[in-house]
């Protein structure tokens, strides 16, 4: 148990102890915050090689009583997770010592590092938990470090919105992740994973499709799935190096997670399997659409993560959990390298434009050729990482003769392809365009060379890779299907090569395609991200602002205006009842009487102001409280 | 005989309050008197909770003296799980409040007088297990909180403080209707509440005595539509005097609903909590829509108690063990976390002098301190995960949708945790983030008294958010039986 639970109690022991250091802490809060996620990481190790020697294991405890049923929390640690610890302890150590020399300086430096550790704690305990109460607890967490990171400069007004945006989007699928889990412990009992998914086995199938649908509303919000994804785009406002943690490689993969590790309800349910397929689908399509036209590096990379999101939701919709995880995991190191990497592009030419950038593969070699790199693999050429992990989720695909799905998930491969080639050429050679770049300290390009080692060895090893990783999560590899392996790379490189003519070679002439009716009005479309945020702004938003408007109104005019009427109405009444208040000798009416009379009359005082009428009235009450008891006791006495 | 703690934690604040009264108004001596009262009272209440058998369901502490036999009357003191948070919250909270009110400079003998009376009443409302006390102690609490809202409030003190006073007024008289009904039902003669609740009333009787009771307790709630006094009391209350009345005045009425209506009148109970729930979400989802559009800090929080006591209203219709269990730990969370809020509004408004959120901004720039509580209240009021909040929705979440109540109650009431976060994160956005504005320069970050004020609930929300058995060991086996009489569980 205390293995388990120091992984990430290592990382909240850092965010206290900065928090409470507070400025003090701007000198040396990285070595906190490295150091304990360092911790976190050898423990992880520890953690992976315990679970491959000796299977998996888990500690539960009560944790609160409710009438006579008992809450259980508990950590485990299967394969599942124990490969989620290594993905999300090496890519927050990366980015934890790039910091060091992206956030050089800044004026919040060490409330940076301590929101940095809270989230890395909040991830790992969100894979370390065996139940889904803890899970969602951490899940929540989570939630708050990415709103205070994309709000870290909140002094600009493009960071709180998009920090308050991300937060209630995001929060709009909880709702339906909190009402899965209500759902699930009051039909099972318990939110414990393995007992949860036992007494699945005798549920009526459409509570099944009713629960895994509440959940992948929760997944739909954290992963940036179509219709809740326009959170993401907007994140970007935060530091580039929490962009790459959150927004790339781990939180925004927790969604992926969620449903991974509630497989075993999803199998039950085809057409819950089926809405995860499609709903991948269309935001796998649909945003690598959007990132052909956006014109932040940043940006570019934000829609291929929820592109690349869809795509790991396509492999678990088609029933493979392997392909699912095999790109989480492949996806977290060469994004968080991508990102990282556009940090450091960013850093050298203060500029998130590509307009503003061009030909830096010669000032800054390490950037460059790492970043290549990362795009090779996230458009998958072989033999880096993604080619084998995207070709599994294909392949899934192709066996469950998902034709539209694969259809869309191979037009997305060639519209990755052309985007990351578009970004490299035009970011990377072509014209310089005068600004003074130097390469990154060696802080910042240390972790790109490590992450682009694991891109490419994950890769190079991809055959006894996949292998262990298949067989470590329990499913039997797939053979390589040898005509979607090829096709697959056919596809990639042909966008290359289309990014290549257009961006490097100027072959087309981009200003007459731009004339051209068709284009114009695709470009605005997708200029407008097809017009999703107008709707949410406007419609929704909107909409909503102004029937909270009514209500208040309605609050003031027709409810208090009720109880005022009735007020003034009670008041000239009891005035005429005091009046015959002498004629009438039950007691309780007199009582009533008397209080409505003493009312009206303080009233009156009120409206002199007179402050000494206060007192006397106050000590007035109490005297007459007191002897009212007083009376009491005495008859009762007599 | 053992020590009386519970008259102790009743009367201490009297004596107080006297004492206070008599003696001179030196320059200091009110508050350092209150102070002292008011913590000896604290700390009294925690001995309570130290000293508490958290195995036994029943009441403890038990006092029980004749005291007019003939007519009925004892003087009958206890206190059990579901009163014990509550008792505690007010022994916090008013020692809280008198720090808070440190810097009162006008009359203070008076205001300090009154704050330990209003102490007074909330304490023996809680305690109280006869009805002619838990009613002297229920008006008892009304005089003061008139004075105090009427002397020491905003501009429009007058208006809020008789609509306040008139409102609640009327509710309690029916209530006392409510208890002369039970007491001269066939065979009772008994104010006893306990000896009371043996009794079984034929159902009509129950009716109507459950709809006396209601008006007292749905307007102290305070129920949509009772609720239209909450706003006005709470902007021209100072800030001490709102802590008090959202942290625990609130309480009184869903206590009292727990209390006597459920073990008391329970087939009327059952008959009209599908009406009780329905008011609860209405109040959940009106009040966040009200509090979305507040231009007054404090409104906004004002409404946001309506919206987060409404969530108290629907766990108790629910009659679970779960949603009861939720109930009663939501009424001592919302106390900490709203009583929280109304203190940063007040430190907010003692700096800046408006507590408009369109003259504010910016403020985490130049007070990061007090700018990082506000956000950290917000986001337990929004009920985050490992913070309070969190605890009590969810558990009222979860124990409604086992009841016999239709899902759509759980549906909205959990959408509504959108709403909640909307208002709050909006509110937070344009009070600290942004820029700031010029006039507001010269502010200073919060001292050493006031983060006295605020450290010792945030460690409660912290704890009570991540291990709640803290509390739910004292609650849940008093519930459990309470559940039992009711005939629910």
């Amino acid at each position: 148990m205390l293995q388990l639970a120091l992984i990430p109690l290592l990382c909240v022991a850092s965010f206290i102890v900065l928090v409470t250091a507070g400025r003090r802490a701007r000198e040396w809060a990285h070595y906190v915050g490295i150091v304990t996620v360092l911790g976190s990481f050898g423990l992880s190790v520890a953690t992976f090689a315990r679970v491959m020697s000796g299977g998996p294991f888990s500690h539960t405890f009560a944790w609160v009583k409710l009438g006579s049923k008992t809450i259980q929390l508990g950590l485990q640690a299967d394969p599942l997770t124990a490969v989620m610890l290594l993905v999300i302890s090496i890519v927050s150590l990366m980015v934890n010592v790039y910091s060091i020399g992206y956030m050089h300086g800044d004026e919040r430096y060490h409330w940076y590092y301590a929101v940095l550790s809270l989230f890395t704690a909040a991830m790992l305990s969100l894979v370390l938990a065996n139940n889904y109460l803890l899970m969602y607890m951490s899940w929540e967490i989570m939630g708050l470090c990415s709103y205070l990171l994309i709000g870290f400069w909140f002094e600009k007004e493009e960071a709180y919105n998009a920090s308050k945006k991300a937060f209630l989007v995001t929060r709009v699928g909880d709702v339906g992740f909190g009402l899965g889990i209500i759902a699930i412990f009051a039909t099972t009992g318990t939110f414990v994973f393995r007992d949860v998914f036992h007494a699945a086995e005798g549920m009526a199938p459409a509570l099944i499709t009713l629960i895994t649908l509440f959940l992948f509303c929760g997944a739909i919000g954290k992963s940036a799935q179509f219709p809740l994804h326009v959170w993401l785009p907007d994140a970007m406002a935060g530091p580039t190096p929490a962009s790459a943690l959150i927004h790339a490689a781990t939180m925004v993969a927790a969604g992926v997670y969620l449903v991974a590790r509630s497989f075993p309800l999803f199998e039950l349910s085809e057409t819950s399997l089926a809405v995860v397929a499609t709903i991948g689908a269309i935001t796998a399509l649909g945003a690598a659409l959007i990132a052909v036209v956006q014109l932040d590096i940043k940006k570019v990379l934000a829609y291929s993560t929820i592109s690349q999101l869809g795509y790991m939701m396509m492999g678990l919709g088609a029933g493979s959990y392997v392909a699912g995880m095999w790109h989480l995991t492949t996806h977290a190191f060469f994004k968080a390298l991508l990102f990282l990497g556009s940090g450091s592009v960013i850093h050298a030419v203060h500029s998130q434009d590509i307009r503003d950038m061009g030909g830096l593969s010669k000032k800054m070699p390490i950037t460059t050729w790492t970043f290549i790199i990362g795009s090779l693999a996230l458009a998958g050429i072989f033999p880096l990482s993604g080619f084998f992990s995207k070709d599994e989720i294909l392949a899934a695909l192709y066996h469950k003769h998902m034709w539209p799905i694969l259809g869309a998930a191979i037009l997305g491969a060639f519209l990755t392809a052309f985007y990351m080639a578009r970004v490299c050429f035009v970011v990377f050679f072509g014209r310089e365009k005068g600004h003074h770049a130097h390469e990154s300290p060696l802080v910042m390009t240390v972790p790109l060379v490590i992450l682009t080692a694991i891109t490419v060895g994950l890769g190079l090893d991809a055959r006894l890779g996949a292998h262990f990783f298949t067989e470590f999560l329990g499913e039997h590899p797939e053979p390589i299907n040898l005509m979607i392996a090829l096709g697959s790379t056919a596809v990639a490189l042909s966008g290359i090569a289309v990014g290549w003519l257009v961006y490097h070679r100027r072959a087309i002439p981009l200003g007459t395609v731009k004339k051209q009716r068709l284009v114009m009005y695709a470009t605005t479309v997708l200029r407008n991200k097809f017009g999703l945020d107008e709707l949410y702004e406007h419609y929704v938003v909107g909409a909503f602002i102004k029937f909270c408007d009514f209500c208040a109104w309605f609050d003031r005019t027709v409810v208090d205006g009720i109880v005022n009427g009735a007020a003034s109405v009670t008041l000239v009444a009891a005035r005429a009842a005091g009046w015959f208040d002498t004629h009438i000798v039950d007691g309780i009416v007199n009582g009533l009487g008397f209080v409505v009379m003493g009312a009206g009359k303080r009233l009156r005082y009120a409206q002199t102001g007179r402050l000494q009428s206060y007192a006397q009235w106050m000590y007035g009450t109490l005297i007459v409280i007191i002897l009212f008891i007083l009376w009491l006791t005495l008859r009762g006495g007599l | 005989m053992k020590f009386p703690l519970l008259t102790a934690a009743v009367f201490l604040p009297l004596a107080g309050s006297i004492l206070i009264a008599a003696l001179p108004d030196q320059e200091g001596r009110p508050r350092r008197m209150a102070a002292l009262f008011t913590g000896a009272t604290f700390i009294i209440t925690a001995l309570l909770y130290l000293g508490f058998d958290r195995g036994a369901s029943g009441m403890q502490f038990v006092e029980r003296v004749p005291w007019v036999p003939s007519l009925g009357m004892t003087y009958h003191l206890g206190i059990d799980g579901i009163s014990l948070p509550l008792v505690l919250l007010t022994g916090l909270l008013s020692f809280l409040a008198v720090i808070a009110s440190w810097k009162i400079d006008l009359r203070p003998k008076h205001y300090f007088a009154l704050l330990l009376l209003l102490e007074v009443g909330m304490m023996g409302v809680f305690c109280a297990l006869d009805f002619v006390l838990f009613y002297v102690f229920w008006e008892v609490v009304l005089v003061p909180m008139y004075f105090l809202i009427g002397i020491w409030g905003g501009p429009r003190r007058e208006y809020a403080a008789i609509k306040f006073f008139l409102y609640t007024l009327l509710g309690s008289v029916i209530m006392l209707l409510g208890i002369l009904m039970l007491y001269f039902a066939p065979g009772v003669r008994t104010f006893d509440m306990l000896e009371v609740a043996r009794h079984t009333f034929p159902i009509g009787l129950q009716s109507w005595i459950f709809l006396a009771f209601f008006a007292g307790f749905a307007v102290k709630v305070p129920l949509f539509p009772f609720h239209t006094w909450l706003p006005d009391a709470h902007v021209e209350a100072p800030t001490a005097v709102s802590v008090i009345l959202a942290g625990v005045l609130l309480k009184m009425g869903s206590y009292g609903f727990i209390r006597v209506t459920m073990p008391i009148t329970p087939d009327a109970f059952a008959n009209y909590a599908p009406m009780l729930a329905v008011l609860g979400v209405i109040g959940i989802v009106y009040g966040a829509c009200c509090a979305m559009v507040q231009k007054d800090m404090k409104k906004l929080v004002a409404y946001s108690s309506v919206s987060h006591m409404g969530y108290v209203m629907l766990g108790t219709a629910a009659g679970t063990a779960a949603s009861v269990n939720g109930a009663v730990i939501q009424m001592f969370n919302h106390g900490c976390i709203t009583g929280m809020l109304f203190l940063l509004v007040g430190l907010v408004y003692e700096r800046t002098h408006t507590r408009m959120i369109d003259d504010l901004g910016g403020l985490s720039l130049k007070v990061p301190v007090l700018g990082g509580i506000l956000a950290f209240a917000s986001f337990a009021s929004l009920g985050l995960p490992g913070l309070s909040g969190f605890i009590g929705e969810f558990f009222i979440l979860l124990g409604t949708y086992e009841s016999v109540l239709a899902k759509s109650f759980v549906y909205i009431s959990t959408a509504a945790i959108v709403l909640t976060a909307g208002y709050l994160l909006w509110m937070l956005q344009r009070v600290a983030l942004g820029k700031l504005p010029e006039k507001l320069e010269g502010l200073v970050d919060i001292n050493l008294r006031e983060a006295s004020t605020l450290v010792p609930l945030m460690a409660i929300i912290v704890v009570v958010g991540i291990y709640p058995t803290v509390m739910l060991s004292v609650i849940n086996p008093s519930v459990t039986s309470l559940l039992r009489i009711a005939g629910v569980a």
